[in-house]
């Protein structure tokens, strides 16, 4: 059976201008992630690791090049179609969580559904689906500051899910936590990724990236297999 | 969506507690002095039109404004004076009760300057008491004698039956008058007494009066009939050309309704003031906002939420704080205007401010909210 891209970058380049300077930051990028598949990319700072995953992710866009979201053009979308698009198609995990502090843990993982215009009463049965699932049941009206880190994480993890994406993405997503907070949230991307979510995780961690099928990293500005 | 405003705004309360009591302030400052001018308005002239109401007062004068009524009337100047015989014409006028000639001149009163207005002995109790009462003694009725407003009796330290002296000519004080307020003739402030002894006074040409006083059933329609009898008398066909004006109570309220409405302006404008304050304060607080949130906000952008969106979230948060504050302004003032009767509030004034409102706090956050909506995604990826 053939296999479902999700994501296709083809012959990206992202420069910057650094002063009078022209910075290339990455040169002739063609990745394609498929679906269901667990990916991560490592790479040591500065080789240009933010730079793709922010394309990937759609937060930023290439100087050159395509960039596909389940077969689409999204260099094609105007900001505000990107931003949607984004919402419905992407998941972010970040290393430092940033969850919204005012509101509960139910009202985190609503908050994707509200951007996008999901119905008040069917955001709630789905967010709260999404924390029983990531072990968060009893936390629901809890805010980010009687959160334990690990408990946080869930809670971001939750909100990724929130819209159903194609894709997510995982920014250093065990950065911020200790090694056995690590484990449980890497075992919860593992299971995430055997019900069948696409997954990618940036990291500079080579344990954490060996659990990925593919791991990928960037070598003369560019991005290979290892 | 309208949780994440509450609660963002419930997230910094030292701010939004002084964000509205900037707009309380603003806003309540503004509607005082809206509902205090109101009601000095109309307090003002409905004296003018209780006390006055009948009273015609013919001058040959120009007149465009009270004030310039006020200072020509003291000074004496006059372009030109009224034929005697124009007298006996008035008399003749449908609705017309009583016409006397009058003069008002200021004179020295016991060495003091004072307005001293002379209207006919035979018709001053027609004239002068049909609309103000006597507090003591009786009407004057002969040349020596003289009655007083109440702050010049004051100001005189007089009583009923005490002399003054004016102009080295000795009269008798036989009544001192109650207190009107504002009145056309400006009781209060004034000596009443016989026209020929105040005329005296006035170097005036023979069989010429300076101006006219009469008494009619309703002084709207008895001073078009003088205007009209005015304007064929000295071949008058264009409002401009006329030398002479008439003057009634309603003409002067619709003047002095002019006059206040330059006053209000004044007042509103440093109201204003007030409420650019405030707006700037709504400003600087959405700016705030907005730098204390960036990582939020960029959140907020990477989960998908549009431009527009964060710009109406900031604009909404904005507008709840100021509608707040405005909404305490109004109760502020309607609990005050229930103490005090000079405070009227009107359903206007209230729509008024609640609009400009409205419109300053979104102009004053639409530029924090743009700042908002600039912040690049990418930056809630940026390590801590």
């Amino acid at each position: 059976m053939e296999k479902k891209e999700v994501i296709r970058l083809e012959n990206v380049y992202k420069s910057y201008w650094d002063g009078e300077q022209l910075l290339e930051v990455l040169k002739n990028v063609n990745v394609t992630i498929y679906e269901g598949e667990f990916v991560s990319i490592v790479a040591p700072s500065g080789s240009g690791k933010s730079t793709l995953l922010h394309i990937m992710g759609l937060l930023d866009k290439p100087t050159k090049g395509k960039v596909y979201l389940q077969g689409k053009d999204v260099l094609t979308l105007k900001d505000d179609e990107l931003a949607h698009f984004r919402g419905k198609h992407i998941g972010f995990v970040f290393q430092s969580f940033n969850l919204i502090p005012e509101l509960t843990a139910l009202e985190n993982v609503m908050l994707p559904m509200w951007i996008i215009g999901v119905p008040e009463e069917e955001a709630e049965i789905r967010a709260k689906q999404l924390l029983e699932r990531v072990g968060l049941g009893h936390r629901l009206n809890f805010i980010p500051a009687k959160l334990s880190g690990g408990q946080k994480q869930r809670v971001a993890i939750a909100r990724a899910l929130a819209n159903n994406p194609s894709i997510i993405f995982g920014d250093e997503p065990t950065g911020n936590l200790d090694e056995d907070t690590a484990k449980e949230i890497l075992e919860l991307f593992l299971e995430l990724h055997r019900q069948g979510n696409t997954l990618v995780i940036v990291t500079h961690d080579m344990k954490v990236a060996k659990l990925a099928q593919r791991i990928l990293t960037i070598k003369n500005k560019t991005v290979v297999e290892l | 969506m309208i949780v994440l405003v509450v609660k963002r705004i419930l997230s910094h309360k030292l701010r939004t507690i002084l964000n509205i009591l900037s707009v309380l302030i603003g806003a309540g400052f503004l509607l005082f002095v809206l509902g205090l001018s109101n009601g000095i308005e109309e307090k003002f002239i409905s004296t003018l039109n209780k006390l006055s109401s009948n009273i015609v007062i013919v001058v040959p004068l120009k007149i465009n404004n009270v004030l310039f009524l006020q200072r020509e009337i003291r000074t004496g100047v006059a372009m030109e004076l009224f034929k005697e015989n124009l007298l006996n014409k008035i008399k003749l006028l449908p609705g017309i009760k009583a016409v006397s000639p009058t003069i008002q001149l200021t004179l020295k009163v016991n060495n003091k300057s004072y307005q001293v207005t002379g209207i006919e002995t035979k018709l001053a109790p027609q004239i002068i008491l049909s609309n103000i009462e006597l507090e003591r003694g009786r009407i004057y009725r002969s040349k020596k004698e003289v009655i007083l407003g109440p702050i010049v009796a004051e100001d005189l330290d007089v009583k009923v039956g005490d002399s003054i002296n004016i102009e080295g000519k000795t009269v008798k004080v036989v009544g001192i008058l109650k207190r009107a307020g504002t009145s056309l003739l400006n009781s209060d402030n004034v000596i009443f007494g016989d026209y020929d002894f105040v005329k005296s006074f006035g170097h005036l040409p023979p069989k010429r009066i300076a101006a006219i006083v009469a008494i009619s059933e309703n002084a709207s329609l008895a001073a078009q009939e003088i205007l009209k009898l005015l304007d064929r008398a000295y071949g008058i066909t264009k409002e401009d050309d006329r030398w002479y004006s008439v003057i009634t109570s309603e003409s002067i309220s619709k003047q002095l309704s002019q006059m206040l409405f330059i006053v209000k302006a004044f007042f509103i404008a440093i109201s204003l003031v007030s409420v650019l304050v405030s707006l700037i304060v709504i400003s600087n607080n959405a700016y705030m906002n907005v730098a204390d949130k960036y990582r939020e906000i960029a959140t907020l952008k990477v989960l998908g939420m549009r431009n527009k969106d964060v710009i109406l979230l900031t604009i909404a948060e904005a507008l709840v704080l100021s509608l707040t504050g405005l909404i305490l302004a109004i109760v502020f003032v309607l609990i005050g205007a229930s103490f005090m009767s000079l405070l009227k509030i009107t359903i206007s004034d209230i729509v008024i401010i609640t609009l400009f409102t409205i419109i300053g706090t979104v102009l004053a956050s639409y530029f924090p909210a743009r700042h908002a909506a600039k912040i690049e995604p990418a930056e809630a990826l940026r390590y801590e």
